[in-house]
């Protein structure tokens, strides 16, 4: 009798000795309302993807789209770090799985940018299954992958590139038409995501109000998945040109970067 | 001619029926493998496992550490070690065993990145095994269930292994795995894929 109480206890101890989270992120994470409109003239809010802080990114009074201050973003041909030439400021646990998340930021194209190549001017990255184990910079590392969205600056237009392989890194596609852009003017973007991993996932984008993401016969939900895996992604922007390095010295300008729950709140 | 052949047969297979069971409960054994084929992408995970014999007939004692992220064994971000515990109700006569076992399952995450949300743990481990040998093949069938303080989750992991030699086996195992909340209707699949060399010491 004695031993089989032991061992019913010990049973019972076993049982409730769980004390991880299960490895599967959980839905409807909490959504963050972000405001990085760089009127306080710092970088506090930002995470750092950006070979000199002083160089890359400055704050300047002019040009600005809102307010007194904006952002100016600058690549230059030798700005090589971690895997790629780029030049960018992220914001991190803002695209969590299952959450409807609104993004809005404005950009300026400098006059004198020349590059004729593709640069990602804004890209929502996934993340390694961090819970399931994953990292990095696994070893080989046998999977890249472009960003599941991006906004790409390519000689004078504005692309919507999505990715659905994360096998693949030359297998992005286009969502709607390029839009053309006009060097010295400022442009809104507004995009709304629903993040999923599966078909229910959507991307709806308004450039200066008007909607890209082409018609599908009731809305302009373009209806795609969005997530590799159920860690989520994260937003950047700056610029991005991968293993492609620069020609010449190219500025970007941008302002009022924000993340919120709805159209109102992120656009300028 | 014929008898001959068949009793050659019958004897190389009854060889390496030995030679399974034999391996399996009588001396202690290492594998290693690597893969895998998650869901939708090639992400590389290494195994080694020890497994002891048959200890009093009945239980055998069994460890294995997972290293994500690389095929070579050693990482610097992320570890799971299992180590069990299962008693054996055996039937050699017709080369189905049935088994059930207890153990821990410690997930050590060392990844340093803000981003990250993961965490080291231990969570308790309850498993059930079914395998079949036949003259050459061993199949194996364990269930792994784990229990979490938001949630479960069920895994089988088919193995099939190939006998090469007395003391050496070739072998490839599927991991499904099923994890499920306790607060939300949504679950999640998870797959694996890997092949590797058992040797018998």
């Amino acid at each position: 009798m004695k031993n089989s109480l032991y061992l019913v206890n010990i049973f019972a101890l076993f049982l409730f000795s769980s004390c991880g989270k299960l490895p599967s992120s959980e839905p409807n994470g909490t959504l963050i309302h972000f405001n990085g409109d760089f009127e306080n003239a710092t970088f506090s809010n930002f995470h750092y993807l950006i070979p000199d802080t002083s160089i890359n990114t400055t704050i300047v009074t002019n040009p600005i789209r809102k307010g007194n201050y904006a952002l100016k973003n600058t690549l230059r041909p030798d700005d090589y770090i971690n895997n790629g030439y780029r030049a960018e400021l992220a914001v991190y646990n803002c695209a969590e799985y299952k959450t409807d998340v609104f993004y809005g930021f404005s950009f300026l194209i400098d006059p004198n940018y020349t590059d004729s190549s593709y640069n990602l001017i804004c890209q929502w990255q996934d993340l390694p299954n961090y819970s399931q184990g994953e990292n990095w910079q696994p070893h080989p590392n046998l999977r890249g992958s472009s960003p599941p969205i991006a906004l790409v600056y390519v000689n004078g237009k504005l692309e919507i590139k999505m990715n659905d392989n994360p096998q693949s890194n030359n297998h992005t596609f286009l969502v709607g038409s390029p839009t053309s852009i006009l060097k010295g003017e400022w442009y809104d973007v507004v995009a709304h995501i629903y993040w999923n991993d599966n078909q229910t996932a959507f991307l709806e984008l308004w450039v200066d109000g008007e909607l890209k993401t082409p018609f599908n016969g009731i809305d302009n939900k373009y209806y795609q998945r969005n997530l590799f895996n159920r860690d989520g992604n994260y937003f950047k922007f700056g610029q991005y040109r991968g293993k492609n390095n620069p020609v010449h010295e190219n500025t970007i300008f941008f302002d009022e970067v924000k993340i919120g729950s709805s159209y109102n709140e992120v656009s300028p | 001619m014929k008898k001959f052949v068949l009793l050659l047969i019958l004897i190389l297979n009854g060889q390496y029926y030995d030679a399974q069971l034999n391996n399996e409960f009588k001396h202690h054994s290492i594998s290693i493998d690597f893969g895998s084929l998650r869901n939708r992408y090639i992400y590389p995970i290494s195994n080694i496992r020890y497994q002891t014999p048959l200890v009093r007939d009945k239980f055998r004692f069994s460890s294995r550490l997972r290293s994500y992220g690389t095929l070579y064994l050693f990482t610097k971000d992320a570890y799971d070690m299992t180590s069990s515990a299962e008693y054996f109700i055996c039937n050699n006569s017709n080369g189905f065993i049935f088994s059930a076992g207890l153990g821990l399952d410690w997930r050590i995450r060392l990844v340093n990145d803000i981003r990250s949300s993961a965490s080291t743990s231990v969570e308790p481990l309850f498993l059930l095994n079914f395998q079949y040998s036949n003259s050459k093949s061993l199949m194996k069938i364990p269930i792994w269930n784990r229990f979490y303080t938001n949630g479960f989750s069920f895994t089988i992991l088919p193995e099939y292994s190939f006998q090469l030699t007395s003391r050496m086996a070739i072998f490839t195992r599927y991991e499904c795995g099923y994890l499920k909340h306790y607060s939300f209707s949504n679950s999640e699949w998870r797959q694996d894929l890997f092949i590797g060399l058992n040797v018998s010491l």
